[in-house]
């Protein structure tokens, strides 16, 4: 960790901006890119800021801190920088250790390199922070999400497959929705022209036909049939229509075309593609929903634990973890066990963590995780190897313990406690393990099940 | 006409025998029957003199196509304003219509102005239509709708119309192609009963329209000694509209603008014609009761314009002296003078002749009103109608028809003496009290 970061500050001309000691400046991108530093402030106006900070994005610097000197706004800083410089620049410091701190527990410490891991890495270092896109309305396809652009490492990517696939794999959450597309099915863009065609020849020189009904013989015909020297006059029984609704009316508005002489009342619609002509259905376009993606919990949890390790193997797996939905039978069958054999005993112990996420961010990811490591091989040695363990949440572990009592059940409760009190994480305010227990059949209500029995514990804890 | 008299009178002696009093009957009999006659005479040989012309004609110019402005003053018809407003839309005319629905005491008339603001004109099958709704939200009466829909109004032609009537599709066609001429300032056009199977009262109106109205202001028109331009359905040139200040308060405001017009005759060679062809249809009233209320109004405001308020443009220096002489006996004798005499000559009559001989002079009176109606009906059925067989229905109604006159002319008294004594224009119902209240006082 180091202790004073590199900070480049990039302005190309004279600046207001008064340098403090320690700052490297910088007049280009290029010069930046060839140094080696840690935070970079930029003094630009808005449209070199933005310009700078793609390029500053897609070289060597995809995850640093970058801040504007001045005041910038636009989705597309908002998206990629991290805001105004704080007036106090001593302030840049405790940020650039948290980003550190935070960077430093992301991946077990791997360097990220893949799109994957750069857009996680990014979202993990910045707390709250979220994929959202940036209106182009220029472009085929009007948004795109300038995150993803910048930190892939080829062009090759589609950001919004790319995005449904992260999203499938349960590591990013949809957020609100902003827009919905309708796109091209041959080349996805969205410059579609909706055209009415006629249905028989589908060309698109149609027309409105407007016709006339005569009430005195009920001839129907196209209105330039009746018109005759300034006035109406039915081709069929040669009476003059005068007056509308008492002599004709108009009855249907149909449609000629004007290429096959066809008659129709709807006309078709399609969809030309104005990039690569294609003619689409409307029916049969791709719908694109444009919306906001922010990291799950699991997300969080992989970021954490590595990627390319599974759940299973985090540091509570050292419990020998069973799925929820095992535990839960398990736990079922050691009620009917009670019920059948009334003097079986068996205890449900629930620990939870609490304030875990805030304890870690003040003593540093490693720090907390270094903890929990030891509080869990400590919880190892307290239990039995009959003993079965699974995890609901996060932090709310559960603890079967078959022929266990009560008293054994508040042993092992004492025990726990005190082990927590021996963390050094413990100090800091906030961090907290609160343990409660439950022992069958003593305390078992009638009709209880495994479920309402654990709803009804972490309802106890507050979980 | 003598010897009809003098055959008459000789039957009549040959019945009632060398009695002085049928003589003095007889004598009494044409007196005001001839001063009508000369007027039917006219209107038939101007109707004939029309039919000749007709034959002739060259139909409506394409040319001349000015744009036009149709002002349609709406107040609680309702949906039926969307019927006016499709007529108008549905013109075969082919120069631009500017559509001015104009809605009266809006704020209370929400449903009329519903209706007109749900109205589309649809550009592809109506173009060069357009609408442009007025929503008057304090009511102000019609002269002030029609007023406003002036002064919006962009058109070289102002139709003045009401939203309870609707046109045949050749309408402004018809009425518009008169305006070529220089010397048109107004032309009137011929309303129909929409609603003539409603009931009799409606139908025997229909037949009043047709001969009344349609036959005299053909015949009249051809003399160009037009009497109204009626409110429903009249077309002006907005130039000279403007200039003559547009409408004047106070009730029938289309007698009005008519009488303000005629008076530049004597000045200008101003000709008013009236276009058959230029067809409303517009709603009666249905019932006797409100039949004889709407007369009230109309033969009242005729004795309010005559007498109280253009007075003295009744010269025949301003109107010139054929159109002053018609407007004499047309308007001020036949509507003022005429049912006066009628009641007196019934009244007399009862007390002073015998059953036998009301009777006689009763069938020999009708004898000649039932020969006048029915040959301007059937000169209407044969030389003007267009729709002859619609007309045709009305044929049943002809005997009753002389009856029917008689009723309106003994009405028109009380109609007289409501506006000589009582001024029975100020309970108008075409205006709010408190705009008549304001108007100059006659």
């Amino acid at each position: 960790m180091t202790n004073s970061p590199n900070i480049a500050f990039l302005a190309p001309h004279t600046t207001d901006f008064q340098i403090p000691d320690g700052w490297q400046r910088y007049e280009t991108v290029a010069q930046l890119t060839q140094a080696n530093s840690d935070v970079i402030v930029i003094d630009l106006p808005q449209e070199g800021l933005e310009r700078a900070i793609i390029e500053l994005r897609k070289s060597i610097y995809p995850l640093n801190l970058i801040f504007s000197a001045r005041p910038a706004n636009g989705p597309l800083f908002e998206q990629l920088g991290d805001g105004m410089l704080p007036e106090a620049t001593d302030a840049v410091l405790p940020l650039y250790r948290l980003w550190q701190q935070r960077l430093h527990s992301f991946n077990r410490g791997q360097p990220s390199t893949t799109t994957e891991e750069r857009v996680l890495a990014w979202l993990w270092s910045r707390p709250r922070s979220a994929l959202v896109p940036v209106r182009a309305p220029r472009q085929a396809i009007p948004y795109y999400y300038p995150l993803v652009d910048v930190l892939t490492e080829d062009d090759t990517i589609n950001a919004f497959s790319w995005l449904q696939l992260m999203q499938q794999q349960g590591l990013f959450a949809e957020g609100e929705l902003l827009d919905r597309l309708r796109q091209c099915r041959e080349c996805s863009s969205t410059r579609l022209n909706y055209i009415d065609v006629c249905p028989d020849c589908q060309t698109i020189d149609i027309t409105r036909q407007p016709s006339l009904h005569c009430f005195t013989c009920g001839h129907v015909a196209p209105q330039e049939s009746f018109l005759k020297n300034g006035t109406l006059e039915c081709p069929n029984c040669l009476t003059r229509l005068r007056h509308i609704g008492s002599d004709y009316d108009r009855p249907l508005e149909n449609l000629r075309c004007r290429s096959c002489n066809a008659f129709f009342e709807e006309p078709l619609v399609e969809a030309h593609c104005l990039d690569c002509q294609h003619i689409n259905a409307p029916e049969d376009l791709k719908v694109r929903e444009i919306r906001r993606y922010s990291l799950t919990e699991l997300g969080r949890l992989k970021c954490r634990q590595g990627l390319t390790s599974s759940l299973r193997d985090d540091h509570f797996d050292q419990l020998n973890l069973i799925n929820n939905g095992a535990f839960r039978t398990l736990l079922n069958w050691q009620i009917q066990l009670t019920h059948r054999y009334k003097s079986h005993a068996t205890s449900l112990m629930a620990i939870k963590f609490e304030n875990l996420e805030a304890a870690m961010e003040q003593v540093g990811e490693a720090g907390g995780i270094a903890a929990i490591d030891t509080l869990v091989s400590r919880i190892r040695e307290a239990i039995r190897e009959t003993d079965r363990c699974t995890r609901s949440k996060e932090n709310l572990l559960w603890l079967l313990l078959p022929n266990t009592d009560i008293e054994g059940r508040e042993a092992l409760r004492n025990r726990i406690l005190e082990l927590a009190q021996l963390l050094p994480i413990a100090e800091h305010s906030g961090f907290r393990v609160v343990v409660d227990g439950y022992t069958l059949p003593m305390e078992m209500l009638p009709q209880e099940d495994a479920e309402l029995i654990m709803a009804r514990l972490s309802g106890k804890l507050g979980a | 006409m003598e010897t009809i008299v003098q055959a008459a009178s000789q039957i009549a002696g040959e019945i009632f025998g060398n009695g002085g009093l049928s003589e003095w009957l007889l004598r009494l009999f044409p007196f005001f029957i001839l001063l009508e006659l000369p007027v039917y005479l006219l209107i038939f040989v101007g109707v004939l003199r029309w039919k000749l012309r007709e034959r002739h004609r060259i139909p409506p110019s394409r040319l001349y196509t000015p744009k036009v402005s149709c002002i349609v003053t709406c107040y609680s018809e309702g949906a039926e304003t969307v019927i006016t407003l499709k007529s108008l839309c549905e013109q075969l005319y082919p120069g631009v219509l500017e559509i001015i629905p104009v809605v009266d005491g809006a704020s209370i008339n929400r449903e009329t102005l519903a209706a007109i603001e749900g109205f589309r004109v649809d550009p592809h099958l109506h173009p060069r239509r357009t609408i442009r709704p007025l929503a008057k939200w304090q009511r102000g009466g019609r002269v002030s709708s029609l007023n406003a829909g002036l002064h919006h109004a962009t058109g070289d032609i102002v139709l003045a119309l009401d939203g309870d009537t609707s046109f045949d599709n050749d309408m402004v066609s018809q009425i518009v192609q008169h305006f070529a001429d220089p010397n048109v300032p107004a032309v009137s056009g011929n309303l129909r009963v929409r609603n003539r199977n409603d009931s009799l009262v409606a139908r025997i109106q229909a037949l009043e329209y047709l001969l009344s109205i349609q036959m005299s202001k053909i015949g009249l028109g051809e003399w160009n000694t037009i009497n109204n331009i009626s409110g429903a359905f009249g077309a002006f040139r907005r130039k000279l509209l403007t200039r003559i200040g547009g409408w004047d308060t106070h009730t029938a405001e289309d007698l009005d603008i008519t009488l303000r017009i005629k008076s530049y005759y004597g000045r200008h060679h101003f000709r008013i014609p009236f276009e058959p062809r230029a067809i409303g249809h517009t709603d009666v009233p249905t019932t006797f009761r409100q039949f004889l209320m709407q007369r009230l109004r109309w033969d009242g405001d005729l004795y309010f314009l005559f007498v109280r308020k253009h007075q003295r443009n009744l010269s025949p220096r301003l109107m010139g002296w054929p159109d002053f002489l018609m407007t004499l006996v047309t308007g001020l004798f036949f509507q003022l003078v005429m049912p006066f005499l009628i009641v007196s000559y019934l009244v007399v009559g009862f007390i002073l002749m015998p059953l036998s001989t009301i009777a006689f002079v009763a069938v020999l009176i009708y004898s000649v009103y039932f020969a006048i109606t029915l040959t301007l009906y059937l000169a209407c059925l044969l030389l003007v109608s267009e729709r002859p067989r619609e007309d045709l229905k009305l044929l049943p109604l002809v005997p009753l028809f002389p009856v029917f006159m008689l009723v309106i002319r003994c009405w028109g008294v009380v109609c007289t003496l409501n506006e000589a004594l009582r001024r029975g224009h100020e309970e108008s119902s075409m205006a709010p009290w408190w705009v008549i209240k304001r108007g100059k006082k006659f």
